[in-house]
């Protein structure tokens, strides 16, 4: 629904103004769509692995191919929502709505950032509600192009390398991605259409769930002939052990091993690793300091604050959702990569004189967290991960804003080019500080909530479900000290003491912030606040899809497990 | 048999024929006709010959559609003698070749550097000879013509490539030449041996495998891998790929789109008319041949050729030509399945390929007048001066290096998915390795295909200079090409339901 309407206005050229209205309007769809969505009460849609549980479903043939002997492949157009993505199309539209008002600062070429810039907004939503594997892997994808171009055209200096970099290995991600997307396919029925073809039901509203369970029931008899199967895309089929074609490359019961694993493992690591490049986690973040750094500053709030989420809300959608089993077999591993990335993510944090860098390498270390926070498979911890995504989110874009207010007036990103700031400019400082707090997880602040959960999570998976050791909670938890100590020293360099700065010439142009700034600064700062004090006004909406979620990958995981081991 | 060498008879057949080949009589007369008027109207005609060519072409075209429709049994139709044979599946590939044909044929009165070459009315004429080969190659079941057609073929290109009359064309002609003689060379001598074998040229008989039956292996490899030269020759298959880049660079940008789809369409019919009938018969169980064995070196050998190769370059053309390369090897991807499944996707890429080809020439063309070079260097900063060739350069090296939303992506995902099917079915190991191997080739691929895209909106032009933006009959026709690989990217079915309906015999 956010794509019809995005599409005409990017085609406009009325520049700046047209983004924001689009934007705000944006965001003003979202909040009623928000105000109409069910999340209390005994039958709360949950989502997750039933399409009924999605609410604001638009379903629509898009793509029905027929492969001869094979059967038919459906590709429809199918969109949702449910509790682990309403949070990321809030976070979503709000953040484009301030990455609109900071793109102002953009003076060439404005007709092409700006067009490009809605496409993005497009692809980033349309990532958030697909719920078709193909129409998810055609935004995933459609992210690059806009990206690409919004870097190396408006970015800094050394913008053409970092513009190729992000593009090189995001592909990469999506390579693997498209290996399993052909793999799943052809290994899934779409029970409702195959109902059809295959002549239980005459037409596809007439197909009830008795008749799906026949047809589950005859697939797996090996009755229904491989002529009549119609293929899909549609990720909740894909949790679903029933459809799956017995023998097929994919299924659970089939043996077919690859490098001395069961297949279903191999594609949960491909799947994992390629939304761990988006994500980013060490050691596959090496792209993310150079996007940053190079983006000019709307753009690095989009991606910090809205292109990770895509790779950690990937990770919920597809591998622990499809592939439940290699979230039980490889909780270990995502843990360790979790709790890498925090430790590296803040370390690297600590050495950087860039403030951009030093902000990006501690969106590594936070993203940490998410991961951590998956890989417990726990109540806590799956609402934990998607609230530090939000959470994340919003502060992230609150990072790099504050940093572009310091590099619009003067052009240098370095830490120790500057002194005793909060004398010049006191607004600026307050923000800062403020936001700085929240980022290192003080109380109070939404950073605190997201870490104290996924912390919380990890430390009782040990005895929930054994997935993962103590120490890990532990030594994430180490994270939050180090930041603590990036944070509080970059704020006591740059922002106390005396005035100075390395160039005399910038002592004039530092001013305090225009009302523009402060108009994208407040919002999230409020936002960060009221979330820290009242998160329940998250987790009321996310922990019925987050329960569900859990039970689904724990109880579907455990049912593969069995039969990949028979 | 006894009865076909009776003089009455084959009279008889040959009258029967005739009906069947009405396309090929029509690019036969349009030859004939464009040859006399040139000689009789030489200064007065130059104008109008590519107009009678290109109404010629649509003619031809409109009776090939019909031709479509009518061969609709899964049964191959026989004619001269069973030299000839014609279904569906061929007819779909003389459409690809007509449709080519008209492309560029409207490309020539497009491109400002082939009006300045006096292009004369030989050169649609052995255009339109040209196209005449490459239907009766499609259209052979026995080896002599499949030569014969080839042979053709080859000497109508020789013609083509020396068209643009400097140093390079020349060069180019001969490196053509000499290769092209090499290569068929090598394909007559297995064909020769596979005579010996089976005292037979018809390929597509099941008699004609149930001789090859006790050969032995080695010889009959041996042959096999002979044969294949001249067709890997014409795919531009590595390792029968030099030719290509110097005759892309030499040869008239029209020509040279042509070049990279048309012959090679050809090249992939024959390789599979050759070498399906030695899976697909009442045989099941006999693979005289591993066929999909050899293919698997050669298309990833290709796939690697191709792509690694076209990172270093930075002539446009000379990337485009190792960029066919590439194509050459995804293609035989999608081929080396075996399967319903991997020739459906084949002529799907070959529909998309088409499109995409013609336009990235025609965007070679644009760019040679605009600045004068190919080099990709020199187009710094023009992407903001001239946004409507900037934004179709974007899309179509997207859909070049197949990713959404251009239907490059389509074509790539039905190679890889026909790979996958086969891989599923048979389990070979090596079948994943092709997989995995050329997918991680589109990630290569990107690095150059972004490479004009990159100087055109990432780099600034050094000095200020006026660049007249590009008339609005070119603008019409990057617009018709491009506007179809959208429109298949969001509507495959469009494309795939008109394949699906083909019937194949194997």
């Amino acid at each position: 629904m956010f794509i019809v309407l995005l599409m005409p206005a990017s085609r406009n050229y009325l520049y700046k103004y047209i983004t924001l209205i689009t934007s705000v309007f944006q965001l003003g769809i979202t909040l009623c769509i928000i105000a109409g969505y069910i999340y209390k009460g005994d039958n709360v849609p949950k989502g997750v692995n039933a399409a009924e549980g999605f609410q604001y479903v638009e379903r629509a043939n898009w793509i029905d191919l027929n492969l001869g002997s094979l059967g038919k492949i459906s590709i429809d157009y199918f969109v949702g929502l449910d509790g682990m993505s309403i949070g990321m199309i809030f976070l979503a539209a709000l953040v484009l709505v301030i990455g609109a008002l900071s793109s102002w600062t953009i003076t060439q070429n404005q007709k092409g950032y700006h067009c490009l810039y809605l496409l993005l907004s497009t692809s980033i939503i349309g990532c958030f509600v697909a719920l078709d594997f193909f129409l998810f892997y055609l935004f995933f994808e459609l992210l690059l192009l806009p990206m690409y171009f919004l870097i190396g055209m408006w970015g800094g200096p050394r913008r053409e390398y970092a513009s190729i970099k992000f593009f090189l290995y995001t592909l990469l991600g999506s390579i693997l991605i498209l290996v399993v997307m052909i793999g799943l396919y052809f290994s899934v029925i779409d029970p409702v259409e195959t109902a059809v073809t295959a002549g239980y039901a005459k037409e596809v509203k007439a197909v009830s769930p008795e008749i799906i369970k026949n047809v589950q029931a005859d697939l797996a008899a090996g009755k229904i002939a491989r002529l009549n199967t119609v293929h899909t895309f549609d990720i909740v089929h894909m949790m679903n052990p029933a459809n799956y074609i017995p023998g097929s490359f994919l299924s659970a019961a089939s043996d077919t091993m690859f490098c001395g694993r069961h297949v279903r493992f191999i594609a949960f690591l491909a799947l994992l690793i390629g939304f761990a490049i988006k994500l980013p986690s060490v050691p596959f973040h090496t792209w993310l300091p150079d996007a940053h750094v190079e983006a000019p500053t709307p753009i690095s709030v989009l991606l910090a604050a809205l292109l990770l989420k895509v790779g950690a809300y990937g990770i919920i959608r597809i591998p622990y959702s499809i592939f439940p089993e290699g979230a039980i077999e490889y909780a270990w591993l995502v843990g360790i990569l979790g709790v890498i990335s925090i430790i590296y993510g803040a370390l690297n944090a600590l050495a950087m004189k860039d403030i951009k860098k030093l902000i990006a390498y501690s969106s590594v270390s936070h993203m940490g967290f998410v991961l951590l926070g998956l890989a417990s498979v726990t109540a806590e911890g799956v609402n934990g991960a998607v609230f530090q995504m939000f959470s994340h989110g919003i502060l992230s874009a609150l990072l790099f804003l504050l940093a572009g207010v310091l590099y619009d007036r003067t052009g240098d990103r370095i830490i120790d080019n500057y002194r005793g700031l909060a004398s010049r400019m006191p607004s600026y400082t307050i923000i800062v500080t403020i936001t700085f707090f929240a980022s290192l997880g003080l109380p109070g602040f939404s950073g605190f909530i997201g870490e104290l959960f996924v912390l919380l999570g990890a430390f009782n998976a040990g005895s929930i479900n054994g997935l993962l050791p103590k120490w890990m909670a532990m030594v994430g938890a180490l994270g939050i000290l180090i930041g603590a100590v990036y944070y509080l020293w970059t704020l006591q360099k740059m922002f106390f003491g005396k005035f100075w700065t390395r160039d005399a010439a910038h002592w004039n142009i530092l001013k305090d912030l225009d009302t523009r700034e402060k108009l994208m600064l407040i919002p999230l700062v409020l936002a960060t606040i009221a979330f820290g004090l009242f998160p329940g006004l998250f987790f009321d909406y996310v922990s019925p899809s987050a329960a569900t979620f859990v039970e689904h990958v724990m109880q579907t995981g455990k049912i593969n497990l069995d039969l990949i081991q028979h | 048999m006894k009865e076909d060498f009776k003089i009455s008879s084959q009279l008889e057949g040959i009258i029967q024929s005739l009906a069947d080949i009405l396309p090929e009589i029509l690019l036969a007369s349009l030859f004939i006709l464009l040859i006399i008027l040139d000689l009789i109207f030489r200064k007065r005609s130059s104008g109008v010959l590519p107009y009678i060519t290109l109404a010629g072409l649509l003619i031809v075209l409109s009776f090939t559609f019909g031709q479509f429709f009518e061969y609709q049994t899964p049964q191959l139709k026989f004619l001269f003698s069973r030299f000839l044979h014609i279904n569906q599946y061929e007819v779909f590939y003389k459409i690809i070749f007509a449709i080519a044909g008209v492309f560029t044929v409207w490309f020539c009165l497009l491109s400002k550097p082939l009006q300045n070459e006096k292009i004369r009315g030989e050169f649609y004429a052995t255009l339109v000879a040209l196209l005449l080969g490459l239907n009766l190659m499609v259209m052979s079941s026995n080896l002599l013509m499949v030569y014969l057609s080839l042979e053709f073929v080859s000497i109508c290109s020789y013609i083509l490539a020396t068209f643009s009359f400097n140093r390079g064309g020349a060069e180019a002609g001969i490196k053509y030449i000499l290769f092209g003689a090499f290569s068929s060379g090598i394909m007559l001598y297995g064909m020769s041996l596979f005579y010996g074998f089976t005292g037979d040229f018809q390929f597509v008989e099941p008699s004609y495998l149930n001789a090859l039956e006790h050969i032995d292996k080695i010889p009959l490899l041996l042959a096999g891998i002979l044969t294949l030269a001249g067709f890997l020759f014409k795919i531009s298959a590595s390792p029968f790929h030099i030719w290509a880049p110097d005759v892309y660079q030499g040869a008239p940008t029209p020509v040279v789109a042509f070049f990279s789809i048309a012959p090679k369409a050809a090249g992939v019919a024959v390789l599979i008319n050759f070498t399906y009938p030695f899976y697909f018969n009442h045989l099941h169980e006999l693979v005289v041949i591993d066929w999909q064995l050899v293919l698997v070196v050669v298309g990833v050998l290709t796939l690697t050729v191709g792509n690694f190769a076209a990172l270093a370059q930075n002539n446009l053309k000379c990337l485009l030509a190792f960029s066919s390369v590439g194509h050459a090897g995804f293609i035989l991807t999608g081929m080396i399945a075996f399967s319903q499944l991997g020739v459906r996707s084949v002529l799907f890429y070959f529909s998309v390929y088409l499109f995409m080809n013609f336009a990235a020439f025609a965007l070679v063309d644009i760019m040679a007048v605009l600045k004068g070079s190919d080099d990709v260097r020199k187009f710094k900063g023009l992407g903001s001066k001239i946004p409507f060739v900037g934004v179709i350069f974007v899309v179509i090296m997207v859909a070049l290096t197949g990713l959404p939303p251009t239907a490059g992506f389509n074509a790539k995902l039905f190679v890889f998915s026909a790979l996958w099917e086969a891989y599923q079915e048979t389990g070979k190991q090596i079948l994943l390795f092709v997989f995995v191997f050329g997918l991680l080739n589109t990630v290569i691929a990107l690095f150059y295909y972004l490479k004009a895209p990159y100087y055109m909106f990432l780099k600034k032009a050094e000095e200020e200079e006026k660049v007249a933006d590009i008339n609005f009959a070119a603008k019409i026709y990057l617009l018709v090409l491009t506007v179809p690989l959208i429109g298949f990217f969001f509507k495959p079915d469009l494309l795939v339901n008109f394949i699906e309906k083909i019937i194949l015999n194997f």
